[in-house]
């Protein structure tokens, strides 16, 4: 069986009896989460690769608190998420700008389809340019929902909240995304 | 990005540095201590809960109208508030374990006050109800210096006879609605019922406590307007003799205070005359 045919979960128990295995796994959440630090944070990639790599670490040092039933995807996207909100924080604390302009191919929504949860269409210009200017909770959650096609059962797991207040966050990150775009006249 | 770039450092790193894995059993520990955490402070809250439900037990309410002050300072002065706010604190401890145990996350706040509340006031109403309210706030009243006991504050409510309030255990029953007292800094009585207000819910007897609303007449004389008994419920003693139960259903029975069979054989007394 091939390391590539494992499954996440087999990976982890796996990697604690050799560390190759685990080489694996990053290298299977690597690009994803670089894209996720990306699309929530805007940092450049010097930063996200160094929080990156302080997440893979920290994955390393609690690979024995990982437990099902929780996804190891929802799992590492939660790590990555605090890590990135931490040092999102810090450098802000410090008076400093780190976010840098980013491509617009990140903002190609994933399967929910954010055309069809808008009814109308919009660019993925329009939408980096909207995601920007929104509030850290609402960004995080219309990120996770459309960019990384993530349950609210997952985004509960992610995020720490219940799975109640993810609907609600959702719904009103949408109203704050419409309101948003008439104010920048980027009507879609 | 060459896409192996972070996995070769992050091997690197954890290589060169010699990191290895937390142990199982640490995570475990952390995992058992938030919910050891949760488990005592809903104890703890329930023993605030059973001596709320105790101390009000012990206020009089019924004589709420006749204490000082204004009606927001006496019904704050009777209230428990040490207590609510114990279990209040217990509480609000028991939902931050609950909390940070492993998908404490998943619950909202209201759902997990609500359990954390409802767990409190039901074990608390079980450790009323095996008479533990009163034993938790002995070890309180005796261990705490600040903390002055609910029997206490109330003994001290009720020995105020310049503010016409008297309480205290009948020693001798006298004719014409005469009895005397002994209160509770062992200091004899003479009180007179002669022109109670309200009839009493229960007869007077030879070693009964009881706790009066009236007029301190001199030095050592009472004129009672009010008399209740000092128990607002029967003790819950189970050595307590047989019948008991019609003990009790005759106390709930309104009855005129002078029973003419305890008073036949008295000798009248004059003092009040």
């Amino acid at each position: 069986m091939k390391k590539q045919d494992f499954t996440d979960e087999q990976l982890v128990a796996k990697s604690l009896e050799d560390i190759a295995f685990f080489g694996s796994l990053v290298e299977r959440y690597e690009k994803p989460l670089l894209n996720y630090v990306f699309r929530i944070s805007g940092f450049s990639l010097e930063i996200a690769e160094e929080i990156l790599q302080e997440v893979f670490i920290k994955v390393w040092k609690n690979l024995n608190d990982f437990s099902s039933p929780m996804k190891f995807s929802s799992w590492i996207y939660r790590i990555t998420h605090n890590e990135t909100i931490s040092t999102f924080r810090k450098i802000k604390s410090r008076g400093e700008q780190e976010q840098v302009e980013l491509d617009e191919s990140l903002f190609l929504p994933g399967k929910t389809d954010f055309t069809k949860e808008f009814d109308q269409k919009i660019s993925s210009v329009a939408i980096k340019k909207i995601l920007s200017v929104l509030t850290e909770k609402y960004r995080e959650v219309l990120v996770l929902r459309f960019f990384e096609d993530k349950s609210y059962e997952e985004i509960s797991d992610i995020l720490q909240i219940p799975s109640g207040t993810v609907a609600t966050l959702i719904s009103r990150a949408k109203i704050s995304f419409r309101e948003t775009s008439a104010r920048l006249n980027l009507n879609f | 990005m060459n896409p192996t770039k972070i996995s070769d450092s992050v091997l690197k790193k954890i290589k060169t540095q010699n990191i290895a894995p937390k142990a199982k059993w640490k995570f475990l520990a952390k995992n058992t201590s938030f919910w050891i955490l949760f488990g005592l402070s809903v104890l703890l809250s329930a023993v605030g809960v059973s001596v709320v439900i105790f101390a009000f037990m012990e206020t009089d309410f019924d004589l709420f109208s006749y204490l000082d002050g204004s009606g927001i300072q006496r019904f704050f002065s009777l209230l428990p508030i040490f207590w609510i706010l114990f279990f209040a604190i217990f509480i609000g401890v028991a939902l931050l374990g609950l909390r940070k145990t492993k998908g404490g996350y998943k619950f909202s706040i209201s759902k997990l006050l609500l359990v954390n509340m409802v767990l409190g006031i039901f074990l608390g109403t079980f450790a009323y109800n095996l008479g533990g309210a009163e034993q938790f706030e002995n070890i309180f009243a005796n261990n705490v210096r600040f903390y002055h006991g609910i029997r206490d504050q109330r003994i001290k409510r009720w020995a105020r006879p310049e503010g016409g309030r008297l309480a205290g255990e009948i020693i001798e029953i006298k004719a014409d609605k005469i009895f005397l007292l002994d209160d509770f800094d062992q200091k004899e009585w003479i009180v007179d019922a002669k022109n109670l207000i309200k009839e009493p819910f229960l007869e007077l007897i030879l070693g009964m406590k009881v706790r009066m609303i009236g007029e301190e007449i001199s030095g050592n004389k009472f004129k009672a307007k009010v008399i209740q008994p000092w128990r607002r419920r029967p003790e819950i003693d189970s050595k307590r003799p047989r019948g008991f139960k019609e003990e009790r259903s005759r106390m709930l029975t309104p009855r005129s205070f002078i029973d003419k069979e305890i008073f036949s054989e008295r000798s009248m007394d004059k003092s009040f005359e």
